[in-house]
């Protein structure tokens, strides 16, 4: 037998230990043995897959995982290990609740060092609810048990974790302490109560004697005291909670009355300022109207001129030249000003040749009301339109019409404004003859 | 008598499951065979 076949038997051996006594629940010397198997022999498979069983039973079951993983790297198949890493992986509920067992410990360890105990014992419970077979947080729960002097609570939590590792010896320290502790207190209960016990025997019978005496002036001095508990009662409560209850109430209504005041104004301003949207909007509807009316007059004051000078490209000046009369003038915006001066210009200068022509034919037919309203239109666009002919002619019709005293103003201006030409001869003559 | 703060001391804080993996590659998986192997590997050594 070579060295390395010895070294592997002494493994085999240190195994069967770790076997015994993990099947009698001695986990934690199972730990040890198969530990020591595995420092001979790291690649013994069934010893480290024991291992991870036993730390598994404990609770640690990082450590479990940690072992079985190692196992199935030294043993690829025909491997428990093996079938153990994916039970467990393939058990999701499992990991969570693992892993928040883990954080429950570490959080009560880190509450217990800071001194936070009753916090720390909240944590340690929802530890071991969730994985009831976790050793090292049932021995930290009976430890700060035992640090707040609630033995039997240690006690009981002490004994369950014997239950599941039979001989570990932190567990066992932790009992002999309880165990010593709670005896100790048994102990010095008795003596106390055997002192209680003869000291209380002296002191019944001188009680007894004086206790008739003392019971018909007890009983006087309890009425007494009952009289003036009632009449300060009364006193308190005339002078200090009625006038308190007073107050309270004036405070109250005091209050209410604020508040509405309060809202009171604040609701008027609500209604100033409600009334003063009325008024602005008010205006602005009237601006808007006045707007629309004079955008409606311009409308009719532009269709006006482009049908006057739709009659004046159809040739009907006459027509055009009404038309154009007829649009006001100062309605006419800055924009279209020169617009109209244009259109207005052209079609009159048609316009007032055609009504001259119209008015001659009244004229010459005797026609001279019509004759005379004629000039009368020429002469109201241009009272000089060819250099007075229509004012001479319009003062022909007056007299003709037997209206002296129109022609005789009419063949005054003609003389006044064109002097030194036939039209003021004639004019002048006809004054002649008429005075 | 059992010093409340000296047992407090020896509690470690557990691993989770996403730390296995950790705790696999710091294992020292050496046992007496690695050790044989490499005193025997010594031995040879001094004797070249």
């Amino acid at each position: 037998m070579n060295v390395i076949e010895k070294i592997k038997q002494f493994s085999n051996y240190y195994y069967n230990i770790g076997l015994k006594r993990a099947q009698v629940r001695d986990l934690s010397g199972a730990i040890e043995m198969l530990e020591k198997s595995l420092q001979f022999n790291k690649a013994n498979v069934e010893a480290r897959n024991l291992l991870g069983l036993v730390y598994y039973e404990t609770g640690e079951i990082v450590l479990a995982l940690r072992e079985w993983v190692l196992s199935a790297n030294y043993k690829k198949e025909d491997n428990k290990a093996i079938g153990y890493i994916q039970e467990i992986q393939g058990d999701v509920h499992l990991l969570t609740s693992t892993n928040q067992t883990v954080r429950y410990y570490n959080n009560a360890l880190e509450s217990a060092k800071h001194g936070q105990l009753d916090m720390s014992i909240i944590q340690l419970k929802k530890a071991v609810k969730l994985c009831p077979k976790f050793i090292r947080a049932y021995q930290l729960l009976a430890l700060l048990y035992m640090h707040q002097g609630t033995y039997m609570k240690a006690k009981e939590i002490l004994r369950t974790a014997g239950r599941i590792d039979r001989n570990n010896t932190t567990t066992l320290r932790y009992q002999k302490q309880v165990n010593d502790t709670l005896r100790m207190d048994v102990n010095t209960h008795k003596k106390t109560d055997k002192a209680d016990r003869s000291l209380g025997t002296v002191v019944q019978h001188e009680t007894y004697v004086a206790q008739s005496n003392l019971l018909d002036h007890q009983l006087w001095r309890a009425s007494l005291n009952i009289i003036i508990g009632l009449i300060v009662g009364v006193l308190i409560a005339y002078f200090l909670i009625l006038p308190s209850q007073e107050d309270k109430a004036s405070a109250l209504v005091k209050n209410q009355l604020q508040e509405a005041n309060t809202t009171i104004s604040s609701k008027n301003v609500k209604i100033n300022d409600l009334t003063e949207q009325v008024e602005g909007l008010t205006r602005q509807l009237g601006t808007m109207n006045e707007e629309q009316t004079s955008t409606s007059s311009e409308i009719a004051l532009y269709q006006k001129m482009l049908m006057a000078y739709v009659k004046y490209v159809d040739g009907d000046y006459v027509g055009a030249g009404t038309l154009i009369d007829s649009v006001d003038e100062t309605a006419v915006s800055e924009d279209m000003q020169g617009t109209y001066d244009t259109v207005k210009a052209k079609i009159n200068e048609e316009y007032m040749k055609s009504l001259l022509k119209t008015a001659g034919d009244y004229y010459n037919q005797s026609k001279f009301d019509d004759a005379i309203s004629t000039y009368q239109r020429i002469m109201a666009i241009d009272e000089n339109y060819m250099d007075g002919e229509a004012m001479y002619y319009a003062a022909q019709s007056y007299r003709k019409n037997g209206d002296n005293q129109k022609a005789i103003v009419l063949y005054q201006k003609v003389i006044d404004n064109y002097p030194e030409t036939q039209k003021a001869y004639n004019a002048q003559s006809y004054l002649d003859g008429m005075k | 008598m059992i010093d409340y703060e000296e047992e407090l001391e020896k509690f470690l804080p557990a691993l989770e499951v996403e730390e296995a993996e950790a705790t696999i590659s710091q294992h020292d998986c050496t046992d007496l065979t690695d050790i044989m192997r490499q005193m025997i590997n010594e031995v040879k050594r001094n004797n070249q």
